[in-house]
C-alpha cells in the first residue's frame, strides 16, 4: 500500500511540475537550453520565435567570431573584443562623428538597444551589421562561403533544421544568422563582480569601496536612480546634463521619438564592468572614471533641456560637492563592478 | 486514498500564484474594475508642461509619477475590512496600470474602500517583491533604511531665480499614507462593478502642510522631516 501510495504521489509530482511550465517552442531537432537567471535579476525577454537552444548558441558563438559573414574582414568580435567587456573604444561614422561602442553584459534584459533605443530586438539588430557601414556583406559570396565551408552546414542543420544553406532565400539565411547570435549575446550574463558577491555576503568591501558605495547609494551622489543593482542601468532614458545645445547624434532620443521632450537623453548604460569600457559616454567625450565622477561632481550643465530633474538637485547645481577623497573613493567603488569571471568565462570566447 | 486527496489538494495549489481573499467568494461575481486618473485643481493632468501651481506659489511641471497602492480593500458595513488585493504597481502615464480588476468579491453592499499610498511593513523589504522591471526600480537603497520607493513624483517648479529640478520621492514605513474613502458600493452578480478614484496631484503639496520647495526641499528621500509632511498631505489626495 505504502508503496503503491509513493508511486501515485511521484507520478503526480511529474505531473504537477509538468503543468506549471510554461510552454515553449520546440524545435525538431535542437536542444532546449535554460538561461540560468542570476537571483534577484528580472525574467529576461526571449523572443517566442527564436528561443534559445545549445546548438543555435553555439552556431552564434561562431558566427560572432567569424569574419566570414563580412566581405571586410570584419565580425562582431572586431568592435566588440572579449577583454573589454565585448565593447572597442570607439566608432567613428562616415560622417565623423563618433560613437563609444558599447559592452554586450546581460542585454537579454535590454527593452531597448543603441544610445538612442533605435533597436528594440537584438535580432533586429544584428541584421542592420550586414550593411556597408559595418560588414558590406556580399550575400551570394556569402552563401558560397557557407555551403562549402566544413562545418557550417552541419551547425545550421542541428540548430536551425536547415538541410541546405543554398536553398534559403537572402533574407531567411539573414535570419538565421542573426538568431543564432542574438542567442548566443542572450547567454552573456554577469552577475558575479565584487559588488554582487557583497550584496550576497559573499565578499567585504575595503573601508575606500565601501565610502564610495555610498555615495553612489544615497543621495550624496545619487547615482542608483539611474543605475541601481542588479543591472546597474534603470533602463530609462535620461539626459544626464553632459551639454546645452544638441545636434546631430547628440539629439539622442530625439532621433527615434522626434519628441522634443527627449533631446539630449540616452540611455542610461549598464555600469557593469565599467572599468573596461573606456572612454565614456555615447560619444566617449571622457577618458577615465575619474573623468567622469568629476562631470558628476563640477560638470553637469544643469540649464541642459530635458536635464532629469535628479540631476538638478540644489547642491548639484554648483556640483555634487564630493571632497576629493570620496572622488576616489567612488572610482574605486566603480571598480568593483567588474566581473572577471564573466570575461574568463570560455563559454563566451571564441571557439576558434 | 488519503495520499491521493494530499496529491489533488498540492496539484491545485501548487500553480496558484495570488493570494485568495479571506471569505469565498461567489463564484459567478464579476468583480470591481477599479480605474484611477489624476488632476490638479481644476486643470487635466499632462506630464512636462510648466502649468501648474503648488499652494505655496511655485509654477511646477511633473514628468513622471510612479507609485504603489496596498491592502487595496473594500470597508464592510460594520467597518471590518475585506482584503482584495496585497499591492499594485501604478505609472501615472501608462493606462494598463490605472485599471485593475479585482475578481473574486463576495456579493453585497459595502461602504467604502481603503488602501495605502506606499507598500505595508510586510511588502516594504528589500527583495520581497517579484523581481519585475518596474519593481527594481522602486528599491530603496537598503543604506538608506531598505524597502521600495512608495512614490516617485518628478518635474521641475520655478521660483523668481530660474527652473529647478524636484523629486518628492516617498519611502520607509513610517511614511506609509493610508487612504480612506467613503460611497455605498454595491457588488452583484453577473455584472462588473466600475469604481473610480481620482487623485489631484496638488494636494500633495497642501492640507495640513503646505510644502515649500524651497524651505522644505526638493530632494527629500534623506530627508524625514520633508517626507512625513508628504505622506500627511497625501491622505486626501484621492477622492471618488
Ligand atoms: C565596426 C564596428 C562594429 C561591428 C563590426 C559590430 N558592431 Fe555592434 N556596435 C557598434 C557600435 C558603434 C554600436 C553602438 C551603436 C549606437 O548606439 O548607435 C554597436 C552596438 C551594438 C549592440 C547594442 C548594445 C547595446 O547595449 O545597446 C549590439 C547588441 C551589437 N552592437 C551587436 C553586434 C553584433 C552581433 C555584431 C556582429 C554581427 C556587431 N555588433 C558588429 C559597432 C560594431
Ligand atoms: C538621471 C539618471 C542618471 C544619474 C542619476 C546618473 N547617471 Fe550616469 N549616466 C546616465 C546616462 C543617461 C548616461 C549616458 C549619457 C550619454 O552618453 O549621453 C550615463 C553615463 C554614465 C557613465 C558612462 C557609461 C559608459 O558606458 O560610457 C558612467 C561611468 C556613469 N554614468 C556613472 C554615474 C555615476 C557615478 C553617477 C552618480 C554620481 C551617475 N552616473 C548618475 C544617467 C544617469
Amino acid at each position: 500500500m505504502i508503496k503503491k501510495s509513493i508511486l501515485i504521489l511521484f507520478i503526480l509530482g511529474i505531473i504537477i511540475n509538468n503543468s506549471c511550465r510554461k510552454d515553449k517552442a520546440e524545435s525538431d531537432h535542437a536542444t532546449p537550453y535554460i538561461l540560468k537567471i542570476p537571483k534577484g535579476f528580472p525574467q529576461p525577454v526571449i523572443p517566442a520565435e527564436n528561443p534559445l537552444t545549445v546548438e543555435g548558441i553555439q552556431l552564434g558563438r561562431m558566427l560572432y567570431y567569424d569574419p566570414i559573414l563580412s566581405s571586410n574582414g570584419k565580425s562582431c568580435s572586431t568592435c566588440h573584443k572579449n577583454d573589454r567587456s565585448y565593447s572597442t573604444p570607439l566608432f567613428t561614422t562616415k560622417t565623423g562623428e563618433k560613437i563609444s561602442v558599447p559592452p554586450h553584459v546581460n542585454l537579454a534584459w535590454n527593452p531597448t538597444y543603441n544610445w538612442d533605443g533605435s533597436e528594440s530586438t537584438l535580432e533586429h539588430l544584428c541584421l542592420g551589421d550586414f550593411g556597408p557601414d559595418f560588414f558590406n556583406t556580399n550575400m551570394s559570396d556569402l552563401v558560397y562561403k557557407l555551403t562549402n565551408h566544413p562545418q557550417y552546414p552541419h551547425f545550421f542543420n542541428v540548430a536551425f533544421n536547415v538541410i541546405d544553406i543554398s536553398q534559403l532565400t537572402y533574407d531567411e539565411l539573414q535570419l538565421k544568422i542573426v538568431y543564432a547570435i542574438s542567442q548566443f549575446i542572450r547567454t552573456m550574463i554577469s552577475s558575479e563582480s565584487k559588488l554582487d558577491k557583497v550584496m550576497k555576503h559573499e565578499a567585504n568591501f575595503t573601508p575606500e569601496e565601501w565610502d564610495g558605495f555610498q555615495t553612489f547609494e544615497t543621495e550624496r551622489g545619487d547615482c542608483f536612480h539611474c543605475h541601481g543593482h542588479p543591472l546597474l542601468t534603470s533602463n530609462t532614458f535620461n539626459n544626464n546634463g553632459l551639454d546645452t545645445v544638441h545636434e546631430g547624434r547628440n539629439l539622442g532620443r530625439y532621433l527615434v521619438t522626434k519628441s522634443h521632450h527627449d533631446v539630449g537623453k540616452f540611455s542610461a548604460p549598464t555600469l557593469r564592468n565599467i572599468e573596461l569600457t573606456a572612454p565614456y559616454m555615447h560619444d566617449g567625450r571622457f577618458k577615465t572614471l575619474e573623468e567622469v565622477v568629476e562631470f558628476y561632481n563640477s560638470g553637469v550643465h544643469w540649464n541642459s533641456p530635458n536635464i532629469d530633474p535628479l540631476m538638478t538637485k540644489p547642491a548639484k547645481e554648483y556640483g555634487l560637492k564630493l571632497t576629493p577623497t570620496q572622488k576616489t573613493n567612488l572610482v574605486k567603488f566603480l571598480k568593483t563592478l567588474t566581473d572577471t569571471s564573466f570575461i574568463n568565462n570560455s563559454a563566451f570566447k571564441s571557439p576558434f | 486514498m488519503f495520499v491521493l486527496v494530499c496529491a489533488c489538494i498540492i496539484l491545485c495549489i501548487s500553480c496558484k500564484k495570488e493570494k485568495q481573499p479571506d471569505i469565498a467568494p461567489t463564484p459567478d461575481v464579476q468583480g470591481i474594475e477599479l480605474s484611477v486618473s489624476y488632476k490638479v485643481d481644476a486643470d487635466i493632468f499632462m506630464t512636462n508642461h510648466f502649468m501648474y501651481k503648488t499652494q505655496a506659489g511655485y509654477d511646477y511641471s511633473i514628468t513622471k509619477m510612479v507609485y504603489y497602492l496596498s491592502q487595496i480593500s473594500l470597508i464592510k458595513a460594520d467597518s471590518s475590512l475585506y482584503l482584495l488585493k496585497d499591492y499594485h504597481y501604478v505609472d501615472a502615464v501608462t493606462s494598463q496600470t490605472n485599471q485593475l480588476t479585482l475578481k473574486n468579491i463576495h456579493a453585497g453592499n459595502y461602504i467604502g474602500l481603503k488602501f495605502n499610498i506606499g507598500l505595508d511593513s510586510l511588502h516594504n523589504v528589500s527583495d520581497t517583491l517579484p523581481a519585475t522591471a518596474e519593481n527594481i526600480n522602486m528599491k530603496w537603497p537598503v543604506m538608506m533604511g531598505g524597502g521600495y520607493h512608495f512614490l516617485k513624483l518628478e518635474g521641475y517648479y520655478k521660483d523668481t531665480s530660474g527652473s529647478y529640478g524636484y523629486n518628492i520621492h516617498l519611502g520607509t514605513n513610517s511614511c506609509l499614507t493610508p487612504v480612506k474613502l467613503y460611497k455605498s458600493i454595491t457588488i452583484s452578480t453577473n455584472t462588473k462593478t466600475p469604481v473610480s478614484i481620482v487623485m489631484n496631484i496638488n494636494e500633495w503639496f497642501r492640507n495640513p502642510h503646505v510644502f515649500d520647495f524651497n524651505v522644505d526641499g526638493s530632494y527629500i528621500m534623506g530627508n524625514a522631516a520633508a517626507m512625513k509632511k508628504i505622506a500627511e498631505n497625501g491622505i486626501d489626495v484621492f477622492s471618488f
